[in-house]
């Protein structure tokens, strides 16, 4: 009954398996979220913290990066043993007024993050000297139609592609020959200010490197990928590489913008400004590099952020949510997500926005939001009823838990610095 | 005192009059009950969350608490028993089927009603009204509404029409389950399963027989397919599998790890597992890759006479009777039967004289648009699958190749929510919505206009050797 042919298909089928399970290794979940998350609010901070600050923040990339990846981890440790997102098990676990106070931050958290989305937009746009009232109304019309019209999967294959740009950083950051001696030391010693700005670009670069939204989105493409606990030993590598490239980047970024704009005591005051670290790679194009990769991330973010914040807040409080669902179907989804855009152009529209600025304390928003959702994330790993045998080790906890109250003290310690500011 | 939500951390006082502790939870027994009775409470004190009182010991339920007949040190906790179910920890806040709207729902608040010291679940609230209930905002917002001339609509579900999938499994929880959900279309049931969390898609599947899970199975997504298969049991994933078409099996098996895939078609039973693993031999973009291997192919000696009786034994299903092949004594095929010739023919008549003898066929490396292009252009309900050297393999079905096209075409949108209404019209039209007969339930598939029971695909007639399923062996 069998011939030689079959055999042969199979070993066809077997190639294309193997192939198709490299894809997944090397686009899991964890990567993808760390590319989100290296978006225009992202880009700035860093460019930002370089700019102004030089290499004296290069420091808090390592502590960052331990603590990226231990909360990441969580998240995606939540997700494979629970089947469920995160939103929803806040929801099941504390019940409707914790829900909804929780989903309020997230709101406020992602109102910022698409607030800076299409900031960068604008920004980027400034480059080429399109206006924004023209540009940002043609993104979020773009971001309409690639949420509503395309399917996730597409949307993300043409943004992650494009997020290769971030590899010019790293270019840049070698060929602008910084003195490397000053770099690798300001890398591993610490050192701290208590100067109001110091305190602001802190909580700016750990808000933008660990936003609220990510737990909530990496849990849910664990949930989706069908990750349970029994495969769940990849994943964590996943995350790890993810999170270590996320910080590598965000460790040239800072070391490009120090090696060329603070070192010239170059105040950033625009697009064009923070474009200035490229010039040693691309020289006269880096404001069209920089430029085109701000539009690129903030495309890419603007379609996934406001639909997926809508989307868990509907889920946790029992609304229905999807974009195949019609508007009378799901009237409090449409609400939200078209409440986020437009409400995030309109501020953007205002004339004279402050672009940057709004880009970088969205960031700063970020972080002091920050420990509200690590907590609940906290309390929920460690719930033997829930997580079983997956509950925190003791090491993870006391990472999450510093990173927690380090967040809250630096929050606290920069709402005094900003009503009583000195030095400056 | 009509709400869970407003129950909960009420004063629980002993015979002395001691406001000792306060309510954490009650207890349902999840039995056939439409509307189950409250059966023991759980109090806040007990951190372990393991000594229930029995309901027996309340004697008089107010707006102030529970008021117990018993002094507090001669109450008798028991266990939760195994078909118990707490109503906050595992219904509150959670999601449930709502098996009339065909909606899964999350569960704001449960309502209870009070008879005499009986306390008995009445209905499970989802509304907006119960979420701001919860908040505390619910005098506030309903009466801004009002003034509006817009109340907002309550939106409580018959206990009786909610399915609960979460908590742990027993068999008497999912019996219950099942009951609630044997009259929903396969159809819809997959729709449903996608909107469910990991676990309980598996426990709606654990819920389903062997029968209607494939059926649920062979409805819903690929991914959905596979993380459900992936997460059930290994023998019972295997019997799911052995119930579902071929194609459609292979399908699933298609998007498993492959060292998973083998490991559940060695569970297979032989025959099952055989034609699977043929069938996933091939490329999966290809007509061979979309083919059926279930088909009636008679052999050309057969008369008009034979034939019909081979069908009435056979039963085949609907998608199948359409088109009779015809094979050789090596199966290749020679000819096509329409069953109308069958009709007028002689009794005595043999097939090959009435049979068709061009027939349009396709290769088994033939693309699926190659497949479309000839079922659109010959207009044909499906079309054989033809090796080289003529033997004759499979068929490739209309409707089969319709959802890999549209599953490739990106229009998975389509018609989701009309279908669905038009579902529940046609259920009600049937006799009291989710109350109906079974039978009323889901639309007829195909033209036939058979009565006997509900048009279903994968189930062929028979038990063990199922003849319509394999090619004809010449007699």
């Amino acid at each position: 009954m069998t011939s030689t042919a079959p055999i042969l298909r199979r070993a066809g089928r077997a190639a294309a398996m193997s192939r198709l399970a490299m894809f997944f290794a090397i686009m899991g979940p964890g990567i993808i979220t760390q590319s989100v998350d290296n978006d225009a609010g992202g880009i700035t901070t860093y460019s930002l913290a370089g700019a102004n600050f030089g290499y004296a923040l290069l420091w808090t990339m390592i502590p960052v990066t331990v603590a990226l990846y231990v909360i990441q981890e969580m998240a995606s440790r939540l997700g494979a043993v629970t089947g469920k997102g995160l939103a929803d098990l806040i929801r099941e676990r504390f019940g409707v007024r914790t829900t909804v106070w929780v989903m309020l931050v997230l709101l406020a958290a992602d109102f910022g993050n698409t607030l800076a989305e299409f900031s960068g937009l604008a920004a980027g746009g400034e480059i080429f000297g399109i206006s924004k009232y023209l540009f940002v109304p043609i993104g979020a019309i773009t971001v309409w139609l690639l949420a509503v019209k395309g399917t996730y999967r597409s949307t993300e294959r043409i943004f992650l592609g494009a997020s290769a740009f971030y590899v010019c950083y790293v270019v840049s950051g070698l060929l602008s020959r910084p003195d490397w001696g000053a770099v690798l030391r300001a890398s591993i010693v610490p050192s701290f200010s208590f100067k109001a700005n110091y305190l602001l670009m802190f909580v700016g670069v750990i808000g933008t490197t660990i936003a609220p939204w990510m737990q909530f989105y990496l849990q849910s493409t664990v949930v989706e990928k069908g990750i349970t606990a029994k495969d769940y030993g990849y994943t964590r590598a996943d995350v790890l590489i993810g999170s270590f490239m996320t910080d590598i980047v965000a460790w040239f970024i800072i070391v490009a913008c120090g090696a060329t704009i603070f070192v010239h005591h170059i105040h950033v005051e625009n697009a064009k400004d923070a474009a200035l670290a490229l010039v040693p790679l691309a020289g006269r194009y880096a404001a069209a590099l920089f430029g085109l990769g701000l539009i690129n991330a903030s495309l890419f973010s603007a379609s996934v952020l406001p639909l997926a914040t809508s989307h868990y807040v509907c889920e946790a409080l029992g609304f229905e949510a999807g974009v195949d669902r019609t508007a009378r179907q799901a009237p409090v989804f449409y609400s939200l997500y078209v409440a986020l855009i437009v409400g995030a152009c309109a501020i953007v529209l205002l004339p004279n926005a402050p672009l940057l600025k709004i880009l970088f304390l969205s960031q700063v928003a970020n972080g002091i939001l920050l420990p509200f959702i690590l907590i609940f994330m906290l309390l929920l790993v460690n719930q033997k009823r829930l997580m079983g045998a997956y509950t925190n080790s003791v090491p993870f906890n006391v990472i999450a838990w510093v990173t927690t109250i380090a967040m809250i003290i630096l929050t606290l310690a920069l709402v005094v610095t900003q009503i009583f500011p000195f030095g400056g | 005192m009509p709400y869970l939500s407003q129950i909960i951390g009420r004063a629980v006082q002993d015979a002395s009059g001691d406001a000792f502790d306060r309510i954490a939870d009650l207890v349902i027994y999840h039995g056939t009950e439409k509307f189950p009775k409250i059966t023991g409470i759980l109090l806040s004190g007990d951190r372990s969350r393991v000594a229930i009182i029995p309901w027996d010991a309340v004697t008089e339920v107010s707006a102030a608490g529970i008021r117990l007949r018993v002094e507090r040190p001669r109450l008798t906790p028991r266990p939760l028993q195994p078909d118990e179910v707490l109503l906050r920890d595992n219904i509150f806040d959670c999601q449930v089927v709502d098996t009339d709207d065909l909606k899964v729902v999350r569960v704001n608040d449960i309502e209870l009603r009070q008879v005499g010291t009986e306390l008995r679940v009445v209905a499970a609230d989802v509304g907006t009204r119960s979420l701001l209930r919860r908040l505390g905002l619910e005098p506030l917002v309903a009466g801004v509404f009002e003034r509006l001339g817009r109340p907002l609509p309550q939106g409580m579900i018959p206990w009786n029409l909610v399915a609960v999938l979460g908590g742990t499994m027993t068999p008497l929880k999912l019996s219950i389950s099942r009951e609630k959900l044997k009259d929903i279309h396969p159809a819809d049931l997959a729709d449903l399963l996608e909107e469910l969390d990991r676990d309980e898609r598996v426990e709606m599947m654990t819920a389903l027989g062997d029968e209607t899970a494939a059926e649920v199975l062979e409805e819903a997504q690929p991914d959905v397919q596979a993380t459900v298969i992936q997460e059930l049991p290994k023998e019972r994933a295997a019997d799911v599998l052995e119930e579902m078409a071929p194609e459609e099996a292979a399908d699933v098996l298609g998007e498993l790890p492959e060292h998973r895939a083998d490991e559940l078609i060695s569970l297979m039973e032989e025959e099952k597992a055989e034609e699977v693993s043929r069938l996933l031999e091939y490329p999966p973009e290809t007509a061979a890759g979309k083919m059926t291997t279930e088909y009636i192919a008679l052999s050309e000696t057969m008369t008009v006479e034979e034939v019909l009786a081979r069908l009435r034994e056979a039963r085949p299903d609907d998608e199948t009777i359409y088109y009779l092949y015809v094979v050789d004594a090596q199966e290749r095929l020679v000819g096509v039967l329409s069953i109308r010739s069958l009709i007028i023919s002689a009794p005595q008549t043999p097939i090959s004289q009435v049979m068709r003898t061009n027939v349009v066929y396709v290769e088994p490396d033939a693309s699926v648009p190659d497949v479309a292009g000839a079922l659109v252009k010959y207009d044909l309900l499906a079309v054989p699958v033809v090796e080289p050297g003529g033997r004759l393999v499979g068929i490739v079905t209309v409707d089969h190749l319709l959802d890999t096209l549209l599953e490739t075409y990106g229009s998975g949108k389509l018609g989701g929510g009309v279908d669905l209404l038009r579902r529940k019209a046609r259920r009600e039209a049937a006799g009291g919505g989710a109350a109906g007969p079974p039978g009323g339930a889901p639309p007829p598939r195909g033209d036939d206009g058979s009565q006997e029971g509900t048009p279903r695909r994968g189930a062929p007639a028979g038990a063990g050797g199922p003849e319509a399923g394999t090619p004809h062996p010449p007699t």
